[in-house]
């Protein structure tokens, strides 16, 4: 029986985070792992709901984002073509301390903004 | 021609005093009670020592830092009357004109502290000082034995007050684990000596150990102060730490930009190539302009290599040649130039904008870097 552990949404405008890329070179780098890089290809729709999606769960972690990790938190594609979050260092060890044990992703997007939710559960 | 009065070259720095106000505003809301060292070192990183100090305090930073004594001179020089740190241990001939120039000594040794204790009582009076404790950085500071015995001389002289104790972060803009976990065994370091310093009886009203990096991403080291230099100017030490200030509504705005006006401009065949080298050849039929900024005004000349680009009239033109002494040369192609348009080389043009955060990742260094290595012949003109 598992049971919902913490809940996490985020909306980006895509615009803007376009813009905010460009000023920092070393911005994208920062976010996304090199297979988020990959699946995006510089589409900025792709990368802000990533984007979104990394925020959401550092939400659901209560985590502040100051000095975080955002290649903690890395959207993945399944078999399946599906979004899909994988944690490692300080978000799994986060996940772990609140007993997480599964996520659920989903990511939308229009030209102009791009949101995310995840839900956490747990045992 | 310039459109700056008394500038008899076209090439020149605006600093933009709103964005100045602007950043302390964001980051005095950022830290609450910490207080702001605006660390005005290197020429203000650029941007003019005495614009960018005489701003920074009418906008409400508690104190300066420099590096060195002729900075902290300076500062009084033009009349800023501000707590000044100096944020190294002064050589020991120069601790008097320190003390005559009322600025704040930094102590992290036993030599330095008896030349301090010397010097304050040969001039009487009563002369702050902060001691430092080096945590981890081991560039300055003393370890906790010797900043122990520090105190025990510093508190012997009548003319010294032990205002401040602090430390320094190497690792704080780092989002590693192990980096991060180093951060904080500082902290604790540091409060291990505090706590040692209060069992004898000495209190610092004055904490310090946050530079712009860890008073943004490690909040347990902000004390009563924090020592914020590059965010004050705009930037952050890390490029993710904007996403943390966007959170919170918050932005910084970069407050210098670079400007030039074209001096020269010719048409050339395609093939042709400019300046020393002959690196690179024009791709097609292209006006080719000439700025009047070079590497002695700190436009890398690794720039070139990178595929840097400057604005003019709101487009990209990327340079046509190799960075020069005094002049760059700019592949307009197709684009219709005038002598005397202008050329912003880093800052908004139009839609367009070069930031320093690009220039230095073209010239694979840090924005610290590009800002300290704009050139003294350069004009820092301050602007709204």
């Amino acid at each position: 029986m598992s049971s919902t552990v913490g809940i996490g949404i985020d909306l980006v405008d895509v615009d803007r985070f376009a813009k905010v890329l460009r000023r920092r070179p070393r911005l994208t780098e920062r976010l996304f792992t090199a297979g988020e890089r990959h699946d995006c290809n510089g589409a900025p729709q792709r990368m802000a709901a990533r984007f979104a999606a990394k925020e959401a769960v550092w939400k659901a972690l209560s985590v502040g984002l100051g000095g975080v990790n955002f290649h903690d938190v890395a959207v993945e594609r399944a078999a399946s073509g599906a979004p899909e979050l994988v944690l490692s260092a300080r978000a799994l060890t986060r996940a772990a301390e609140l007993g997480i044990t599964n996520w659920h992703l989903s990511l939308t997007h229009t030209p102009v903004s791009a949101g995310a939710i995840v839900i956490a559960e747990g045992e | 021609m310039t459109p700056v009065e008394g500038i008899r070259r076209p090439a020149w720095a605006e600093i933009s005093l709103s964005a100045l106000r602007h950043n302390v505003l964001a980051l005095r809301s950022v830290l609450g009670p910490t207080q702001i060292c605006g660390v005005v070192k290197a020429n203000g990183y650029g941007h003019g020592a005495v614009l960018a100090a005489s701003t920074l305090v009418d906008s409400g930073v508690a104190g300066l830092a420099v590096a060195i004594v002729d900075e902290g001179v300076e500062l009084r020089d033009a009349g800023i009357t501000a707590p000044i740190l100096l944020l190294a241990e002064t050589p020991a001939d120069t601790v008097g004109d320190a003390l005559d120039n009322t600025l704040t000594l930094t102590i992290g040794s036993l030599d330095g502290a008896r030349a301090a204790a010397a010097a304050a009582r040969e001039r009487g009076g009563r002369h702050p000082v902060h001691v430092k404790l080096d945590t981890g950085m081991h560039r300055m500071g003393a370890d906790l034995a010797t900043a122990i015995k520090i105190l025990d001389i510093l508190s012997d002289c009548p003319t010294l007050v032990i205002e401040g104790f602090y430390s320094h972060f190497p690792v704080a803009d780092s989002l590693a684990t192990a980096d991060q976990e180093f951060s904080l065994n500082q902290i604790a370091a540091f409060d291990a000596f505090v706590t040692a310093a209060a069992a004898r009886g000495v209190v610092a009203p004055v904490l310090h150990l946050a530079n712009s990096a860890a008073a943004l991403s490690l909040p347990t080291s902000r004390r009563s102060m924090a020592r914020i230099g590059l965010s004050l100017y705009g930037h952050l030490p890390e490029p993710s730490y904007v996403t943390a200030l966007e959170e919170q509504g918050l932005s910084l705005r970069p407050a210098l930009s670079l400007h030039a006006q074209v001096t020269a401009v010719r048409q050339l065949p395609a093939g042709e190539r400019a300046s020393y080298g002959r690196r690179r050849a024009l791709p097609g039929p292209s006006t080719v302009a000439t700025v009047p900024f070079g590497y002695a005004d700190g436009y890398p000349r690794r720039l070139f290599d990178a595929g840097a680009e400057v604005l003019i009239n709101g487009r990209r033109h990327p340079l046509a040649g190799a960075v020069t002494m005094d002049q760059l040369v700019i592949d307009c192609g197709d684009a219709s130039i005038q002598v005397g348009d202008e050329v912003v080389l880093l800052g908004r043009q139009g839609d367009e904008e070069i930031t320093a955060e690009m220039w230095a990742h073209w010239a694979d260094t840090i924005t610290w870097e590009i800002l300290c290595g704009i050139g003294a012949r350069v004009p820092r003109v301050a602007v709204g």
